[in-house]
């Protein structure tokens, strides 16, 4: 570590020790100040993303405690029953998958974008918008600090010509920008 | 809200004549620091070194000793008054947080002032990177993009001036969650010219 030198601010004790100069004025002053900075899970970092842990937590591989949220609809995460993806020229809702919380220092606005061979087909709503409101992918949720929204999907793939073993979505990225 | 501010008092007790010592030489450095530090001193303190007034400024909490102290962690104490429950970076994600902490020139005369490092890596378990951003440096510079990871210097602080500092986290890998971190210093000198 860098030698740290105190050159100045202790007049007092230095007095009877060293020359003074007499400008009355400071001529240097060093200072070492603390920089600590954690990786959090999902759960409880600044943007909260965590799994419900309701009824369609299955669907849920990840619900951020410990990790970062993973939801998967696939064959990778059959369901006990034996499901492994949503059905053709159908729509398919399932509610209340995980929350967004803003535990940041201010007001945010949550978008999100997708990525995915079909990712259009997948909408994410607000609890209160599902499923006829806007997609929170078409209009951002401002979160206050310590407020948060529970996020369903809908997958929609009426009249899609998408088959078995087809690629919905790959990922979602979200984004919170402080509002002000 | 919790809003203190902390000013830096190395250099407030120098009113009555500055010391020079031309070795370096000293026994304590603690000591030293606990008798200058004060608290809400600013009308005497030389060097401001303090969070914003802004809410980002919640991500700076104090040593034990009051010093400033720039902590994105579950230990800074303002997790659930100015922070709203976060506890740290998320993983796989960009962080980036305006207007945390300034050093304020609160002396009487021009001085330069040295930040260093300005960049921070941990890669021993996962991976984090934390890059200190001088936001308002083109100000002082008078010149465009500008980021030395080794350190900044101002040439010219003025009296009244200051240089606003935010940060970026860069977590590459979920592997870093509650393992890897930074837990470093920002070195700050300041010298009048």
């Amino acid at each position: 570590m860098q030698r740290r030198k105190f050159i100045t601010g202790v007049g007092s004790l230095a007095a009877a020790a060293v020359a003074v100069t007499g400008t009355g004025a400071f001529t240097n002053v060093t200072a070492a100040r603390n920089v600590d900075v954690a990786v959090a899970d999902d759960a409880s970092a600044y943007l909260r993303l965590e799994g419900t842990g309701g009824a369609n937590s299955e669907y849920v591989t990840d619900d951020g405690n410990g990790g970062t949220l993973s939801i998967d609809l696939d064959s990778k995460n059959a369901t006990s029953s034996g499901g492994d993806g949503v059905n053709p020229d159908a729509v398919t809702q399932i509610d209340d998958l995980f929350d967004i919380e803003n535990q940041g220092t201010q007001a945010v606005e949550v978008s999100l974008s997708k990525t995915g061979d079909n990712s259009s087909l997948v909408k994410f709503y607000k609890d209160g918008n599902a499923y006829s409101g806007d997609s929170i992918g078409s209009s951002p949720v401002t979160l206050g600090t310590g407020s948060s929204v529970t996020v369903s999907i809908e997958i929609d793939t009426v009249g899609q010509s998408v088959s078995d073993g087809d690629q919905l979505l790959d990922s979602v990225t979200f984004t919170a920008t402080a509002t002000s | 809200m919790n809003r203190r501010r902390f000013v830096l008092g190395l250099g407030a007790l120098a009113g009555g004549g500055a010391a020079t010592v031309g070795t370096g030489a000293f026994s304590s450095v603690e000591a030293q620091r606990n008798i200058s530090v004060t608290v809400s001193d600013d009308a005497n303190a030389q060097l401001g070194i303090q969070p914003t007034d802004e809410p980002s400024g919640n991500y700076v909490d104090t040593t034990p000793n009051d010093a400033l102290a720039i902590d994105l962690t579950a230990s800074n104490n303002n997790v659930g008054s100015g922070i709203a429950g976060g506890e740290g970076l998320n993983a796989n994600a960009i962080t980036e947080i305006a207007d945390v902490f300034e050093i304020r020139n609160q002396g009487a005369q021009t001085v330069e002032v040295t930040a260093t490092p300005l960049a921070y890596l941990e890669t021993d378990s996962g991976a984090v990177a934390v890059l200190l951003v001088p936001q308002n440096a083109p100000d002082l510079f008078g010149f465009g993009v500008f980021y030395p990871t080794d350190g900044i210097t101002i040439k010219e602080l003025d009296p009244g001036d200051d240089i606003r500092f935010g940060l970026i986290g860069l977590p590459l890998s979920e592997s870093a969650i509650d393992s890897a971190g930074i837990s470093d210093e920002l070195a700050i000198s300041a010298e009048a010219v």
